[in-house]
């Protein structure tokens, strides 16, 4: 079977941010149903790589031919599990782990200084 | 080279400058250039300039912006006597079909909104034949839409798309805009263009609406406002006796 091309995205939470893994993926999953229907979030192979709640940033993998489909839900998230205001920003994209993860550090600064 | 992106209704509301300030600096740091923020129509020359000088401090270019919601048709000729030389940005709201009508065929209007209700929506091939005539563009502001429940969503993306094809055949310029009255609902520019492609646009479509329309419109009202400028193409480059 020929592996799929992926994608990495990474994220940084703003407002209420979920305390684990788990709820961010269901937040994103939720977001992509609510949009494009379970067959397109069936398409898009999502799989939360690392997060860390603490410092509020982590890393998604999904399908490159739906990274569109991924990002305009990731967008459209505005609230959290409880209700309360919660933004996802896409900060960087990389079709490797090991690209994204050097790329990282500078692109999460402006979250850091609290904008 | 890099688009010049900018967000034509970044509707959060400041009570200080110092609000203000932090509501540029986050644009900023979103990779925004030019940002529009609506402001009264009682605001006086000298706080639009302050508040534009508060901008170029933080290395955003501010577009001034009057929004009008007229109910009637003299409501708007007078607001738009009024108000058109003083503001680089007219938008008008159009709750009622003769004010969308009114609106799309004045030059002096530079963006249309309409209500989130579709039906309260009157972008229809009559009003996008009046708007690809003067210039107007449609503005859909996206942030607002994540508001709604999952029912009013759908029937307005529906109408959304209708509206976006629309624009599309009568030439008719499209501009995304946040549309964000907090700031926990700003999204970087490339987000916009994502949440853009939900309407039928394209990638690029949706960035250009983002970048090179709104820039292009800012660029243009600012040549008409100033001092020199006679007509499209013509203005004054010197003034004099020795003029040959």
């Amino acid at each position: 079977m020929k592996r799929y091309r992926r994608r990495y995205l990474a994220l940084v939470l703003e407002g209420a941010v979920p305390e684990d893994s788990g709820e961010l993926l269901q937040l994103v999953r939720e977001a992509l149903v609510r949009l494009f229907g379970e067959s397109g979030a069936a398409g898009a192979r999502l799989k939360l790589i690392e997060y860390d709640a603490g410092r509020r940033v982590g890393i998604l993998r999904c399908a490159h031919n739906h990274m569109g489909a991924v990002r305009a839900a990731i967008a459209s998230i505005t609230a959290g599990p409880g209700g309360q205001p919660l933004a996802v920003h896409v900060v960087d994209v990389s079709g490797t782990l090991r690209a994204l993860r050097k790329r990282l550090p500078p692109r999460v600064s402006w979250a850091k200084r609290g904008t | 080279m890099s688009r010049r992106f900018a967000d034509l209704r970044l509707a959060c509301r400041f009570s200080s400058e110092e609000e203000l300030r932090g509501l540029l600096e986050r644009a900023r740091a979103f990779g925004f250039r030019l940002v529009a923020v609506p402001l009264g129509s009682d605001v006086g020359r000298e706080e639009l300039i302050r508040l534009k000088e508060l901008a170029s401090e933080v290395g955003i270019d501010l577009a001034t912006r009057v929004d009008l919601a007229p109910e009637n048709r003299p409501q708007l000729l007078s607001a738009l006597r009024k108000l058109r030389r003083r503001f680089e940005l007219v938008g008008v709201f159009c709750r009622t079909k003769e004010v969308a009508r009114v609106a799309a065929r004045d030059r002096r209007v530079d963006l249309l909104a309409f209500p989130l209700k579709p039906r309260a929506r009157f972008f229809d091939d009559a009003e996008a034949e009046l708007a690809s005539g003067s210039n107007c563009a449609l503005e859909i502001e996206l942030m607002p839409l994540f508001r709604l429940g999952a029912a009013d969503r759908i029937d307005l993306l529906g109408r959304l798309r209708e509206e976006v094809a629309l624009a599309r055949e009568f030439g008719v310029p499209v501009v995304l805009s946040s549309g964000a009255e907090e700031p926990i609902l700003m999204r970087r520019p490339r987000e916009l263009a994502y949440l853009g492609t939900l309407l039928g646009l394209s990638l690029e479509e949706a960035l250009d609406a983002l970048s090179d329309v709104p820039a292009g419109m800012v660029e243009r009202n600012r040549a008409k406002l100033d001092p020199s400028f006679i007509a499209p193409g013509i203005r004054v480059v010197r003034w004099g006796r020795d003029c040959p």
